[in-house]
């Protein structure tokens, strides 16, 4: 006996879906993750004036001691986006997770942009203070942590 | 399938198509011949390559596919057999205990409904067994609708007060 056509179709369809999923709803995850994030990192930074907490830790005070104002926006970029990716990279699935990894535009795009437009709206005025340091450092702190949760999965898993 | 575990998704998809195509018979025909029926298998079927799918970070290369597909084919097969006497034992329990209560419900409702005429009983069974209307009880017992309505309000009342 063979496998009918309609099984085939639903095998090979279930997981292409899964291994291709909608961008919309991967997009809506992120953003929702990466807004949750965003407001956790800046409870430790005072830049913003937006603090959930009051905690003594002062981010920017840190990076400001460490290297000045353009290591202060770089390292904010960086620690800003490289937290966000490791919260999505807990919560999506592993292959919702790779889909990001192969289509690293569609996740830098996404995430600068909500950043940007979410600090906006918190602080019009300190965000003119970011510059396109930040901005690098935004870049780099997806793709490298993006890079680093793959391989850290790869490495876990053999 | 190192290629379907870590490349980008259009090639894994590819890597799975050409996993399937080589496998998904043998497989199949290993299911069928432990359920013999056709739509089990099938279903048993895609369950495996679902689980092959959300499980595939946890191959090793070390071993051959085949080998490691059909540990999962196996222990898919005896889940099958295991939820399904689980299911029959359950169902089982199920329908001795729902003949145990309708014993119970048909000796409460003797007991309820013996004061009632046999006129009233076959106007209560019309109306709550049969489920018909009052439209069509009225044509069958050549009675007015109001008449009916009232005599059933007034049986059921009695019967809730225990005064028949």
């Amino acid at each position: 006996m063979n496998i009918s056509k309609k099984t085939n179709n639903k095998i090979l369809e279930t997981v292409k879906a899964k291994l291709m999923p909608d961008l919309k709803k991967i997009l809506a995850k992120v953003f929702a993750i990466h807004m949750a994030s965003a407001l956790l990192t800046l409870t430790i930074c005072p830049q913003m004036g937006f603090r959930l907490i009051q905690s003594k830790l002062n981010l920017m005070d840190a990076f400001m001691k460490i290297g000045g104002a353009h290591f202060c926006n770089f390292a904010c970029g960086v620690f800003f986006t490289s937290c966000s990716v490791s919260f999505i990279y807990l919560f999506l699935s592993r292959d919702e997770f790779r889909f990001l990894r192969y289509h690293p535009a569609v996740m830098v795009s996404t995430m600068i942009l909500t950043s940007l437009g979410f600090l906006l709206m918190l602080n019009p005025n300190a965000f003119v203070q970011f510059t396109f340091v930040w901005l690098i450092g935004a870049i780099v702190g997806v793709i490298t942590t993006m890079e680093m949760g793959f391989r850290l999965h790869l490495k876990l898993k053999s | 399938m190192v290629i379907y575990q870590q490349h980008s998704p259009e090639e894994a998809f590819f890597a799975f198509n050409e996993l399937y195509v080589r496998f998904g018979h043998k497989v199949f025909s290993y299911v069928l011949k432990k359920l013999r029926n056709q739509s089990d298998a099938e279903d048993l079927l895609q369950k495996i390559f679902f689980k092959v799918h959300e499980s595939k970070h946890l191959y090793n290369v070390k071993y051959k596919f085949e080998q490691w597909l059909f540990v999962i084919a196996r222990t898919s097969v005896l889940d099958h057999f295991r939820s399904k006497k689980r299911y029959e034992k359950k169902l089982g329990r199920i329908l001795e205990e729902l003949n145990h209560q309708s014993d119970a419900f048909a000796d409460l409702s003797t007991e309820l409904l013996s004061p009632l005429s046999e006129d009233q009983k076959e106007i209560l069974e019309m109306k709550y067994i049969d489920e018909m209307t009052y439209q069509e009880m009225a044509a069958l017992l050549n009675k007015s609708e109001t008449s009916l309505r009232k005599m059933v309000s007034r049986m059921m009342l009695n019967l809730k007060k225990g005064n028949v």
